[in-house]
Formats: C-alpha cells, structure tokens, sequence
C-alpha cells in the first residue's frame, strides 16, 4: 500500500534536513509503530506523508496505493485514502464538527464515486461514532475542537478517522498528554478502524499505547533513518533499555524492510 | 459673513437652493412638523458644512468625505413612487409577510408597501399630525454635518412607538429603498423609535437599492429605549456598490433597559455606521456587535461612541471584518466612562481578517475612564487565514476553495450567531452561503509552500 524509498526531506523555511534517506513499507491489515527519541523526525515522517508544507521533499519517492503521493497536493492524499491525526490538533472557530466532517465525508465519496450520504444517515453515523468514543454529543455539534481539552481534541481526530475510514490512518504521537482513561479510547478508536484493509502508522515517543494496540512492526527512528526494525517486542525492549543502545548500533541494521 | 462662510455657501450652493426649494414646497402641503428643527439645522450646516477635512478631525480622520461634498446629487422631495412590490423588496433585503413592515422609498414613507398586525405598536409618518416632539432631541444637529442636513431635509420619515408594558409578537422591519434614476440622488431617510417603558421589541433597519447606482443616503435614525425595555435591534447595509452611505443611530438608554444591535454592513464607495449610545440611567446595558465585508474600492467606517452616564451599566463592542481586494475598513470604538459611572463594566473588540494585500484596516478601540471602580478591556486583531488551520482541512480531504469559505463563514459565524432572530440569522447565513467570492492561497499548487496572502479563484 505504501512504499516509502530514501526519502530526504528539509524544513522549508530554513532547509535543515530532517529526514535522511527513510525506507520503509507498509502492507494493507499492518500496524506500523514508528518510535524515537525527540527530533527524530517522526513527526516530520508523518507529516510529510500527508503533504504538510512546512516540510519540503529533497529525495526519495513515495507511492501510495501504486501513485506517486509526492506529487499530490494535500487534499487529494486525503482523498486516495491518508488521514493524519494531528498531534495538535486545529481549532476551527465557527465551523461546526457535523459540518465539517460531512463535507470532508462527501467530498471523499465524491472522488470514489460513491452516493453522498443524506443528512439523516449521516447524523445516525455520527451519532453512534461519538458515543462510540465517549465523546459529548453536544461538543460535537460545535465549532471544531474550540475550547476542547487535550484529551477529547484526541478523540475528535479517532471520530473523523473512524467517519472517514481511510485506507491509511498516520496517528502522529496521538498518545502525547493523555491519560489513561483517554488513552484506551483512542487505542479503541485504532482497533476498530484496524482490519485487513487498512493500515494503521503509530507515531509515538513511548511504549505505553502499545499495550492497548499491538503493532505488527516497530520501527526505531534515530536522527533522520530508521536504525532499528522489529516486531512488538522491540517496543519492550525499548521501554527498559531507553534509545541509547540502539544509537550505538545504528546503520548495522537501518534496512527498515518490514517484509 | 466671514470668509469661511462665504467658501461654504458656495460650495454647497446646491444644498443651499435645494432646501430653499424644499421649504417653499412645504409651505404648500400639509406637513405640520415644527419648521424651526429644519431651518435651526440648516443654519448648523451652513456653519459646519460636511467635515471634509481630515487633519484635527480625529472623528473622520480615515473617512474622507470629499467624494461626498464635491458630488453634485439631486434631491426630489415631491416623488411618489410606484411600481414596487412587495417581491421586489423582498429579493433585496430580509423580509417576511408576518412583520410589521415599514417602507421608505428614497426616504418617503410608502403607505401600500407598509403594514403593522402587532396592536401596541403606532406608526406614524413624521409629517403627519401629532407626532412625538422628541424628534430631533436624540441626534443633535451640532454633531456633524450629515446629521445636521438630514434634520434640514427631514420630509416624511417614519415614527414608531411601542407602548408601555407591550412586547411586540412579530419584528419591525424597516426598509430603506433607494431606487433607479438617471442622475445621483441623495435621499434622508429619518427614523424615530420610541419603546415605552417595559416594552420590547426587534427590529430590522435594511438599506438596499433597487437599480440605483450612485446616490447618497444620508439616514438618522434615534431611538429611545425606556426603563426596564429591551430592544433588539438589526442594521443590514447593502446598497449600490457605487454610492454612499452615512448613516447615525443616536440610542439614548433609561434605567434597566437594554439595547443589542447587529449590524451587517457591505461596503459601498464610502460607507458609515455611527452609532451613539448614551447609558443615561443605571442598569443599562448595551451589546453592540457588526461584520462588515468590504471588496474591490470599498470602503466602510463602523464609529461607535458608548456614553456610560450611569453607575451600573453595561456595554460591549464586538466588531469582525472581512476585508478583500484593495478595500478599506475602519473601526473606531470609543467608550467613555464618566466618573459617576462606577460599578461599570466595558468591552471592546475588534478583529479582521484581511484576505489580500491590497487590503487595509484601520481599527482603533479606546476607551476613557474616569470611575475608579469599573471593569474595562479592549482588544484588536487583524490578520491572513491561518495556513495551518486550511492544511489541517485539507489533510481531511477538502480542497483549497472549500476550506477558505469555512474558515471565512465561521470567521463571520460568530457575529451572526448572536442574532436572536431565526429568520434573519438564516438571511445571512444563506447569504454567505452562496455570495461569498472563493479564495486559495497564492501560489497554491504551483510552489509547495502555501500560506500568506489569498487570491480570489
């Protein structure tokens, strides 16, 4: 489904390259854990994936269900089936959630030539996904993610994933300020949408939301590569050594093959 | 006659023959308003003249009015027109069948387009018989020059008077209509509303134009809000986008009474909304908020004046602005707090989005106190579309054009969403549905940075 090769990409604004030559493939019913200390460039891996401008392409190639993802604008990588889960998630005063997630929802059904959904089959869809998040119906009749707590702008992003059901669903450190209560909704949200047709990228600093989603692969990022490639025993790995170990070590094993 | 005088007189020798004209007319027909309110104001004007200069005139120091005073506009007093329907107006301005409505043609009260069903409330025409003296004692003549002519020219504008104790079940809705001639015209339209004490009542003042292009409205409107009434109050500004409008609203406020206004106001050539509040008596309170949308050469000045004369009262100002293309807008908010004010409590805000660089705001909210004991804040902001609000829109899918509009409409949302009435919330609502230009980023799709500055598509 994705296929990522020698993938280089600076900040835009001042040209520091951030990721340096990044492999990595992710096949449709896999969960991708992409681990690494601060400034690893994991959240730049994800953002990139979802055509964030602050970051500019130097090298490498993406494709994305056989098309080339680099050459799409944003929106239409939306549309092909990628969802970024922001780790700080945007308010948008004055645009409603209902509103909003429809028009994305009709617009996504649109480009596959699907019926849009009506209003009634929309608002039951919805309905029962908020609850199926714990989330206030009512907090999601207003504007998007205004006033909302860290915890329930998390949970904001699993709705729309969930409503939206992309083939590729990239969390970017999703977990970050949750507690625990929140961060087993959230891992409820990525094993529901989890199935043999999607695939799932789990951008995260620490080892804890592993214990609710089970990956098939971790991924170790260190300073621009992936040093490091494993199944989830490497996340437990990781929880009692640290990164440092792995730092020495890097380069012996940055292939980042998950086949 | 001093020189002054002398350059005055001729440079508004039309104004000056127009009205003497106009008061010839008069004696003719049986209008039993007090001549000396017209002829005291035109006596004002002749000293003031329009307040064209914009240097230590702190009042219209972003507004240059010469557009105005150097236009040659005709006035037609005698006109009685036909061949408006009720469709008509209600194509251009928010309108429904159940509202009492009130309809001013060029600035003459329009009998067949007029209705009221709500028993407490009178309407009467100003140059009918009995009408309430305290017209003119709001809106003072020595304001500007723009009141003062609108005084001089006052015709056949409309009374309307809420009696005590009556809450009024449909709105008022009163439309301003200037219509289509050959040459500019300048009309004056002048309005009295009066609620009784304990009374309440909603109201829609639109200014709209039917095939006109570029004439001059120059409207007064005063309103008296008596103790313990509250009035709603709209003001919905779309004209011609080739003429000029000033308006004033003078709101003098009793005890416990409240008054919240929401203007919408579309730019015009040059455009004003002057609003005066005076919180006379304690308790009042009075919650003034507009949006105005300004393109192409527009031009349009929100000028707030909020007078707490009371201990215990209550004001806000929130004010948004869209402003596009190489437009201009201006808010002036200015709110005085008297010394006997205290236990006051006063707010101010404005905040624009400017979605070019050709466009330009001048804002400037200030407030001055001289009560120790009060609550106050102020705040401007003016700034482009956030790019990472539209790429967290664009990540779910929607393209560049779609993801603006929201931003816009829900930028704008804030404002109309503090309307109380249904139907004219879902005016406006439909309106920046489907009037709205469409924007992207410049660049977009060409570069691979977005953000910045907009362009319409």
């Amino acid at each position: 489904m994705l296929e990522i090769k020698d993938l280089h990409a600076v900040v835009a604004e001042n040209q520091t390259e951030i990721l340096k030559g990044i492999n990595l493939s992710v096949n449709a019913g896999e969960v991708h854990a992409i681990m690494g200390p601060n400034g690893s460039g994991k959240s730049t891996l994800a953002n990139v994936l979802a055509g964030q401008p602050d970051y500019e392409v130097t090298g490498g190639v993406i494709s994305f269900k056989e098309d080339d993802l680099l050459s799409l604008p944003p929106d239409e990588r939306a549309l092909k089936g990628i969802f970024l889960a922001f780790q700080y998630p945007m308010e948008l005063p004055g645009v409603r959630s209902w509103q909003f997630i429809k028009a994305a929802l009709d617009a996504k059904r649109r480009y596959i030539d699907e019926k849009k959904l009506s209003a009634q089959e929309f608002d039951k869809m919805f309905k029962e996904t908020v609850a199926s998040m714990d989330m206030s119906q009512d907090l999601m009749r207003r504007s998007v993610n205004e006033g909302f707590s860290g915890g329930e702008k998390k949970r904001s992003e699993m709705i729309q994933m969930l409503m939206l059901n992309p083939a590729l669903a990239v969390l970017d450190e999703t977990d970050s300020g949750l507690d625990i209560d929140a961060l087993k909704t959230v891992a409820q949200g990525v094993n529901r949408h989890r199935n043999e047709k999607n695939a799932v990228i789990l951008v995260t600093h620490y080892q804890r939301l592993l214990n609710y989603i089970k990956p098939d692969y971790v991924h170790v990022l260190i300073n621009g590569k992936i040093a490091r490639s494993g199944g989830p025993e490497l996340a437990k790995e990781l929880e009692s050594k640290g990164y440092d170990w792995i730092k020495d070590g890097a380069g012996e094993n940055n292939h980042g093959k998950s086949k | 006659m001093s020189n002054k005088e002398t350059s005055l007189t001729s440079k508004y020798a039309r104004y000056l023959n127009q009205h003497s004209e106009f008061s010839d007319w008069l004696s003719t027909v049986d209008n039993s308003l007090d001549n000396s309110l017209r002829s005291n104001a035109m006596n004002e004007f002749r000293e003031s003249g329009f307040p064209t200069a914009l240097r230590g005139n702190e009042a219209w120091k972003f507004t240059n009015v010469n557009p105005i005073a150097n236009h040659d506009f005709d006035f037609d007093f005698k006109q009685n027109h036909t061949g408006l329907s009720s469709k008509m107006i209600s194509e251009v301005s928010p309108y429904s069948d159940e509202w009492n409505t009130i309809t001013l043609v060029n600035g003459i009260y329009n009998k067949a387009l007029s209705r009221t069903h709500d028993t407490g409330i009178v309407i009467k025409t100003l140059g009918s018989k009995n009408t309430n003296c305290s017209l003119g004692t709001h809106a003072d003549v020595k304001a500007n020059g723009f009141v003062a002519i609108n005084t001089a020219f006052i015709n056949d504008g409309a009374e309307i008077l809420v009696s005590k104790d009556y809450e009024a079940a449909a709105p008022i809705n009163i439309v301003h209509i200037s219509t289509g001639e050959s040459a500019p015209r300048v009309t004056y339209p002048r309005i009295l509303i009066i609620l009784e004490s304990n009374s309440s009542a909603s109201i829609i003042e639109s200014y709209v134009s039917i095939n006109s292009d570029s004439q001059f409205t120059n409207a007064v409107t005063e309103i008296s809000v008596g103790e313990g009434s509250q009035l709603n109050h709209y003001r919905y500004l779309q004209e011609s986008p080739s003429g000029f409008h000033i308006g004033s609203t003078v709101v003098d406020q009793n005890a416990d009474s409240s008054f919240n206004t929401v203007s919408y106001s579309k730019g015009s050539k040059v455009g004003r909304n002057d609003l005066l509040v005076r919180l006379n008596q304690a308790g009042a309170r009075c919650d003034i908020r507009g949006l105005y949308f300004t393109e192409g050469d527009h031009h349009i000045d929100n000028h707030i004046n909020v007078d707490h004369a009371a201990p215990n009262t209550y004001s806000n100002q929130y004010f948004k602005g869209i402003l596009t293309d190489n437009s201009r807008a201006v808010f002036s908010g200015k709110t005085l707090i008297r010394k006997i004010a205290q236990k006051s409590e006063a707010y101010q805000s404005d905040k624009n989005l400017l979605l070019s660089e050709g466009a330009r705001i001048n804002t400037k909210p200030s407030l001055e106190i001289y009560a120790d004991d009060i609550q106050a804040a102020h705040g401007a902001t003016a700034g482009a579309i956030p790019d990472d609000q539209i790429m967290y829109m664009l990540a779910r899918g929607l393209d560049m054009e779609t993801a603006t509009s929201f931003l816009i409409k829900g930028f704008a949302n804030e404002i109309i969403d503090s309307i109380t009435l249904d139907e004219f919330k879902t005016y406006l609502m439909n309106y920046f549905d489907t009037s709205l230009p469409k924007f992207r980023f410049k660049g977009f799709g060409r570069g691979k940075v977005f953000g910045g500055p907009v362009e319409r598509v």
